[in-house]
């Protein structure tokens, strides 16, 4: 079912409809607050806050735009106000991204080796950089909420994001 | 973003029609450098998905339970609230109205008391008020902190 279907059967306070909306987005949800909290447990309370929060304002959100973007907003500023609070927490936050190797312990050495030069890569890049890196790769969002989410145009987001990757092609291939 | 980063681009995100895959393909003919970064972009797309993000503690089955509870306390708190209100507002008035025929009370006292309960019952509409016009602006529909 189409998002702007279950959003207006949110709108009329269906719960079924909103569940629908939350299990297909928990994850980007998720992965999102991830990147702004560098914490699985925060990440997973301030996710929730989040939905919580789309739920409560879901009667003012226009069904013609999409629905990411806006829950993105709602994220990122629950993280933000939440974080600036704690200022040890901020200093967490400007830290490397929250990945994790997936090469199993059983492969090659190589390969373990490739993934630790592309942290030490990520980690090189400027945050707007890294963010649109994260957004793009991680989060999963389309050029479309990225742009939605961030403010710009659609020709902007990909430019930054072409730069971005030529930036850590760059620091990439230093180490090759 | 000229044509060339573009077509590039839409190659690292694996979106390029067969038209452009021909275009790229004369480009990286014309070109050597071109070729060997779109070797080099395969290399780091490869790379890329060998990383994911930290996965949650907890089990993705239990995410929408855990929420509904948080949204079902809200739920909660509302209708707590409103009982809250419907009675202070019910006993309130019967204390005045208690207050005002007991001829026992000085009528300093009496005046004293409906002012302080008045006082009280005006600050919470007002906090009240403040509270659903802030509601009514949707902070997250325009301005994001970046």
């Amino acid at each position: 079912m189409e998002d702007a279907i279950l959003i207006e059967k949110c709108k009329k306070g269906d719960m079924e409809a909103y569940e629908r909306l939350v299990k297909k987005y928990m994850k980007k949800a998720y992965n999102v607050a991830l990147y702004y909290t560098k914490n699985p447990t925060d990440a997973w309370d301030i996710s929730q806050q989040g939905f919580v929060n789309a739920w409560k304002g879901m009667k003012r959100f226009d069904t013609k735009s999409p629905f990411f973007p806006w829950l993105y907003a709602i994220i990122k500023n629950e993280a933000l106000t939440r974080f600036k609070k704690e200022k040890k927490e901020e200093e967490k936050k400007e830290s490397g991204l929250p990945l994790k190797n997936i090469v199993s312990p059983e492969e090659n050495l190589e390969r373990k080796e490739k993934t630790r030069k592309l942290q030490k890569a990520l980690s090189k890049l400027d945050k707007e950089k890294k963010e649109i890196i994260y957004l793009r790769h991680y989060a999963d969002m389309s050029y479309k909420e990225i742009s939605k989410a961030l403010g710009l145009p659609e020709g902007t987001i990909m430019s930054r994001l072409y730069y971005a990757r030529k930036a850590l092609l760059r620091e990439y291939m230093k180490d090759e | 973003m000229n044509r060339e980063e573009e077509l590039k681009n839409k190659y690292f995100d694996g979106n390029l029609s067969e038209e452009e895959k021909k275009e790229l393909r004369r480009l990286t003919l014309k070109d050597n450098k071109t070729a060997k970064e779109l070797k080099e972009m395969d290399k780091l797309k490869e790379v890329i998905d060998m990383l994911e993000p930290v996965n949650p503690e907890k089990e993705w089955e239990k995410y929408w339970s855990s929420l509904y509870n948080k949204l079902e306390r809200g739920i909660g708190w509302i209708i707590f609230s409103i009982g809250a209100i419907l009675t202070i507002t019910f006993f309130g008035f019967q204390f005045i109205k208690e207050l005002i025929r007991d001829p026992q009370i000085a009528l300093y006292a009496k005046v004293g008391l409906i002012a302080l309960i008045l006082g009280l019952a005006i600050l919470f509409v007002s906090v009240i008020r403040e509270r659903l016009t802030l509601s009514k602006t949707d902070k997250y529909s325009k301005e994001v902190k970046r």
